[in-house]
């Protein structure tokens, strides 16, 4: 077999090759654009994506318990918080919280009311019945206070307390106090060559992270754009030089 | 209503792939009988010199 590839057999190879991996990447970062305008974090798929390779059909152990917090109880037993959900330690056994499985969990917080988590998936609340979602929003970390309230840190919240776990209210004057902070004494963003990198990868650099969308938006188009009309061509291309090499057998036979 | 926007946009995302595996897997499937038509010719006697 002779093979001769030239720079325009290399274009087409690779593309046509790759074409498929290309089409998945361009197609969702159009949706990682708008992930949080469409909620995509809010939709569990997690029974539908055993079958691909990267997920498995089940978890492996020890695979997402990274520890990110935890809490000494009365009874000698630990609360741990790791990247892949809540544990009950006891006697050197773990016992798994089956309403946080999965989820990331953040800070845990011991209140009079009850225990308070604050996770990737909302703020949770320990009572007599079980665990229950207090606070559906992003939550960073959770605070037992000396009067005996709790205060998290939620994404686009803020900061916000509760005496009970059930009435949340937004800590008065912390917002406006930072809002009100002068150019002066807000110290700049570090930038690194590995923040830069990022930063231009990801578009922040030019039109910061509030409009990083569009950048996002216009290369994923584009791949998409030029995936799909490099494979029509293709295709039409292959249909044509088939039907070509049909006619001329054809021309040839009726000649014959 | 956002949800089902996302939703929708997602199920035809799949169905723009699906499009694409299924053109690629014809235009290799034209390629092959392009191939073969070609095979077909050259394996004929060539009754210009005779």
């Amino acid at each position: 077999m002779q093979l001769n590839l030239k720079a325009r057999d290399w274009h087409n190879w690779i593309s046509v090759i790759l074409l498929i991996p290309m089409l998945i990447v361009g197609l969702s970062t159009l949706f990682l654009a708008h992930k949080k305008e469409l909620g995509l974090d809010k939709l569990d798929l997690t029974p539908y994506v055993g079958w691909l390779p990267g997920y498995g059909a089940a978890p492996a152990p020890g695979g997402h318990t990274e520890t990110r917090t935890a809490l000494p109880l009365a009874d000698g037993a630990h609360l741990i918080g790791t990247q892949g959900g809540l544990f009950r330690v006891a006697d050197g056994r773990a016992e798994a919280i089956r309403e946080l499985g999965g989820v990331n969990v953040r800070d845990i917080a011991a209140a009079p009311f009850g225990i308070v988590v604050a996770a990737k998936n909302g703020v949770w609340l320990e009572t007599r019945q079980g665990w229950r979602k207090a606070l559906d929003s992003d939550a960073w970390n959770a605070n037992a206070m000396p009067d005996g309230s709790v205060v998290v840190a939620v994404k686009e919240g803020g900061l916000l307390a509760s005496r009970d776990g059930e009435a949340w209210e937004a800590l008065p004057g912390i917002r406006p106090a930072l809002a009100a902070l002068s150019s002066g004494e807000l110290v700049r963003e570090r930038v690194t060559l590995g923040k830069l990198m990022i930063d231009l990868h990801t578009g922040k650099a030019f039109f910061g992270k509030s409009l990083e969308w569009i950048w996002i938006y216009l290369l994923g188009a584009v791949w998409v754009f030029l995936g799909f009309t490099g494979l029509w061509l293709w295709w039409k291309s292959q249909i044509k030089r088939r039907d070509a090499a049909r006619g001329k057998v054809a021309a040839e036979a009726a000649r014959a | 209503m956002l949800k089902t926007l996302g939703i929708t946009l997602s199920l035809l995302a799949l169905l723009a792939l699906v499009a694409a595996i299924a053109m690629l897997c014809h235009g290799f499937v034209a390629r092959a009988q392009m191939k073969r038509y070609k095979a077909r010719r050259s394996d004929k006697p060539d009754n210009s010199t005779a």
